[in-house]
């Protein structure tokens, strides 16, 4: 139905200029809230008619068909950017300061929903232009460096996209993805495109995408724009625009995977181009990492780790495999679920202490119990530990990584999973346990919409981690096949099985019975915190007996080395050569000597004679 | 000051009396030390541990923490200054903890019976519950102190801990008057103008 489609891409859109016009107290956050559910109703009224058979709709504008497509694949990408909408919209409502933010948060959530329900390239590159024009916008408030950081990125990316289309229009002339991909799929047998102008496109498109979900080198921008804007916002940011990043990989496939087979061929029994892709991922999950345990801002942690876990969706990707797919679609869901969770409690913790650095914090599950419970569930889920989502997208990632035979890229999740554990148990440690700073005494719980918000994600966190089934039944509906074989609880693959409820039941049984022994065990006394082992000598409150910095330093010492090599470094350097360069071609060419602008003249037509046109 | 110090964590299984005997015997036969050495014994209690007299057949670790630990081994001679850490480690080790008291040091000053700084009688600041003469023990007699223990642990006589319990402000009087009263939070904040 043709007004379902407008209604989900366009009422947050609207919302947010009504919300923007108004600027009424109240009202705003009110109509904000309600733009932000109604694509969730909507997409959840339309899941089983989706399933049946995809929804379109077209419009004719300026000489251009734009087609609107809502199908299994990008009703599952709108459910959860809606889902993280939501909950965005409901934190928002009390961290926002003003309805410029709504204005655009709201704008970003139409763009990110129209990226995953465009047909054809050019409403593709509209709404993506749209999602990084409001994203833009969203950071420029706070600071500017960052945004146009950002900015600068976003339209290389951009620009390279639209260079890509240009290249694939000409060959193909077409537009809309379907024509493209029955063009590209004849091709890759008659061969009139030939692999440089396919390693051409691929690699504009591996750039415009690249900056989108974050993946080294072209992450700079991440750390700087997801800590410096409305906190709420930012798991909207990091939970569902990055993933626009990861869709776009993903339609590389849909459109072009025959045609890149063919072009480039295969390594080892691997498609060259996904094994690129899957390289991609594996350093980004590895480098970032290592990054994200590193930062002394829990809004830094926060944001490396997102691109560490968006490097796992394009690791899974470039696996090639269907059971590759099953696991990245699974993390798209999982990691927007509880990172979107994570920079909600960072948005509590900021919003309730007003501080965003680890040496300032500690002590805070005391003063906030249900925000700390929260932050718990999104660590279990990020660090994949059973029964949460993370864990089962995480399996299935493993999974599809041995059974892809590259041990080093299994490797290196593996390791960036180590590495994950590392920076939440930082996180846990420094904000939540030790010694609380003195003027930390009178922080509250988190304003109650907030919780709200919270408890919409960590939710399915723990849904999907006890009935995975749920999940990935969908996923095999919408790759057609048994990809991922089981019922609800229980996940078969070819090579082993995971059992989320039998988990959860020994897990729930184990803890039960840990209680009893704790309770039973000793009479337990609740001592003051510094009524610890200082190696007998007395302490006071004076002291400060937590880490709160530099919690890694043997890692960082040992990491000197590559730590020497930055990319964000190498960046502002090219920056500043560039800005050198505009500066000298201003100062020697427009010099203000008469006489300099007619050599000038006499060059240029000494030039046309010599061309022959005089 | 005569306010109780509930700092440490009471240890009374009413719900399983029954099993006393039981963990009598289970406590007696996993003794894990805090290895906190003071004077000349600290040089006399690796032998102990290691090849020749290896205590370590007794079930007895030693461990850097008090929290862990249920025997406290006062290996000497104990100052002022030492005796506040020794003071504050025992108090955090959980109930029930027991004493051993080597030399004579501990019992009554020994050699340093007119130190200005050794303290004369520990027994008046926390509970010992078994004492070995000489200066230094042999092993032979630690290991026989130990063993002394045992039995007192099987027998339930070693109760220091309860003594310390029930006569908390007669201990803390004896503490208060050698340190001064408020000698924790004095003894704290010395250091901080010096950080
Ligand atoms: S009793 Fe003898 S060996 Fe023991 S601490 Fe005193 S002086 Fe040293």
């Amino acid at each position: 139905m043709i007004n379902e489609i407008l209604l989900i891409l366009f009422a947050p859109l609207v919302a947010g200029v009504i919300a923007w016009a108004l600027d009424v107290k109240g009202v705003r956050e009110a109509i904000g809230i309600i733009g932000a559910a109604i694509p969730l109703a909507v997409l959840a009224k339309l899941y089983s008619q989706v399933l049946d058979e995809a929804i379109n709709y077209s419009i004719t504008v300026s000489g251009f068909t734009l087609q609107l497509q809502l199908n299994p694949m990008s009703w599952y990408f709108a459910v959860i950017a809606s889902l993280v909408g939501l909950a965005m919209a409901l934190g928002m409502a009390v961290t926002s300061r003003n309805s410029y933010d709504w204005l655009f948060a709201l704008m970003s959530y139409t763009g990110v929903l129209g990226v995953f329900l465009s047909q054809d390239f050019v409403s593709f590159f509209l709404l993506w232009e749209l999602m990084t024009f409001a994203s833009f916008m969203m950071v420029l408030r706070r600071n500017r460096h960052e945004s146009l950081k950002y900015f600068v990125l976003s339209v290389i990316g951009a620009y390279a996209m639209l260079i890509a289309i240009g290249m694939l229009y000409a060959k193909t002339g077409a537009l809309d993805f379907a024509t493209i991909r029955q063009a590209l799929y004849m091709d890759a047998a008659m061969g009139t495109i030939t692999t440089r102008e396919m390693a051409m496109i691929f690699g504009l498109f591996l750039v415009a995408f690249g900056v989108k979900a974050g993946s080294v080198p072209l992450h700079v921008w991440a750390p700087g724009a997801y800590s410096e804007t409305d906190q709420s916002y930012t798991a909207f940011f990091s939970g569902a625009l990055s993933k626009a990043g990861a869709y776009g990989f993903l339609l590389l496939y849909i459109l072009m995977g025959y045609k890149l087979y063919a072009a480039f061929g295969t390594f080892n029994n691997h498609l060259v181009f996904a094994y690129i892709i899957a390289w991609l991922g594996a350093i980004t999950v590895v480098v970032a990492g290592f990054l994200a345990v590193l930062q002394e801002d829990i809004r830094k942690l926060f944001a490396y780790s997102s691109i560490s876990q968006v490097g796992y969706i394009l690791l899974a990707f470039g696996l090639g495999s269907t059971l590759g797919f099953a696991g990245g679609l699974f993390h798209v869901l999982s990691h927007a679920v509880f990172k979107g969770l994570f920079w909600l409690v960072t948005a509590a913790i900021i919003l309730q202490t007003g501080k965003t650095q680890f040496k300032d914090m500690g002590g805070l599950a005391e003063k906030m119990p249900f925000t700390f419970a929260m932050g718990l569930i999104a660590v279990l889920s990020l660090a994949g530990i059973p029964p949460t989502a993370g864990f089962a997208s995480k399996w299935l990632i493993y999974e599809a990584a041995i059974q892809a035979h590259m041990p080093l890229v299994a490797g290196a999740i593996f390791l960036g999973s180590g590495i994950a554990f590392a920076y939440v148990v930082r996180f846990l440690y420094a904000v939540w346990f030790g010694q609380r700073p003195s003027d930390l005494e009178d922080v509250k719980e988190a304003p109650l919409p907030l919780l709200i918000g919270m408890a919409i994600l960590a939710i399915p966190n723990l849904v999907f981690g006890i009935a995975p089934g749920l999940v990935t039944d969908y996923i095999n509906k919408m790759l057609g096949g048994e990809i991922v074989g089981g019922d609800y609880y229980r996940l078969v693959t070819q090579t082993g099985t995971y059992n989320a409820l039998l988990v959860t039941i020994v897990l729930t049984i184990g803890l039960a019975i840990a209680g009893l022994i704790y309770i039973y065990g000793a009479r337990a006394r609740k001592v003051p915190v510094t009524n610890t082992y200082q190696s007998g000598n007395p302490v006071t409150e004076e002291y400060n007996l937590s880490i709160r910095k530099n919690f890694y330093r043997p890692l960082a010492e040992a990491l000197e080395f590559w730590l020497k090599y930055s990319w964000d470094r190498f960046y502002e350097r090219l920056a500043s050569m560039a800005e050198d360069f505009a500066d000298s071609l201003r100062e020697s060419f427009y010099n203000g000597n008469v006489q300099s602008y007619s050599w000038y003249l006499a060059v240029v037509l000494l030039i046309l004679a010599l061309w022959g046109v005089l | 000051m005569s306010e109780r110090n509930d700092d440490f964590i009471t240890y009374e299984l009413q719900e399983f009396k029954l099993f006393e005997p039981l963990f009598r015997w289970a406590r007696k036969k996993s003794l894990w030390i805090v290895a906190f050495c003071t004077g000349c014994g600290g040089i006399e209690m690796p032998p102990l541990f290691t090849a020749r007299y290896d205590i370590e057949r007794f079930g007895m670790m030693p461990n850097p923490s008090p929290r862990m630990a249920d025997l406290f081994l006062i290996t000497g001679y104990v100052t002022p200054k030492t005796l506040k850490r020794i003071i504050i480690t025992y108090e955090m080790i959980p109930d029930p903890k027991y004493i051993i008291a080597h030399g004579s040091c501990p019992i009554n000053g020994g050699v340093y019976w007119d130190s200005y700084n050794v303290v004369k009688q520990l027994d008046k600041y926390i509970p010992i519950d078994v004492a070995i003469a000489g200066c230094m023990p042999r092993p032979e007699a630690v290991m026989d102190g130990i063993q002394e223990i045992m039995r007192k642990i099987e027998s339930g006589e070693a109760d220091g801990w309860k003594r310390y319990r029930e006569n908390y402000e007669w201990y803390r009087k004896n503490q208060d008057e050698l340190f001064g009263e408020g000698w924790r939070e004095r003894d704290a904040r010395r250091w901080l103008a010096w950080i």
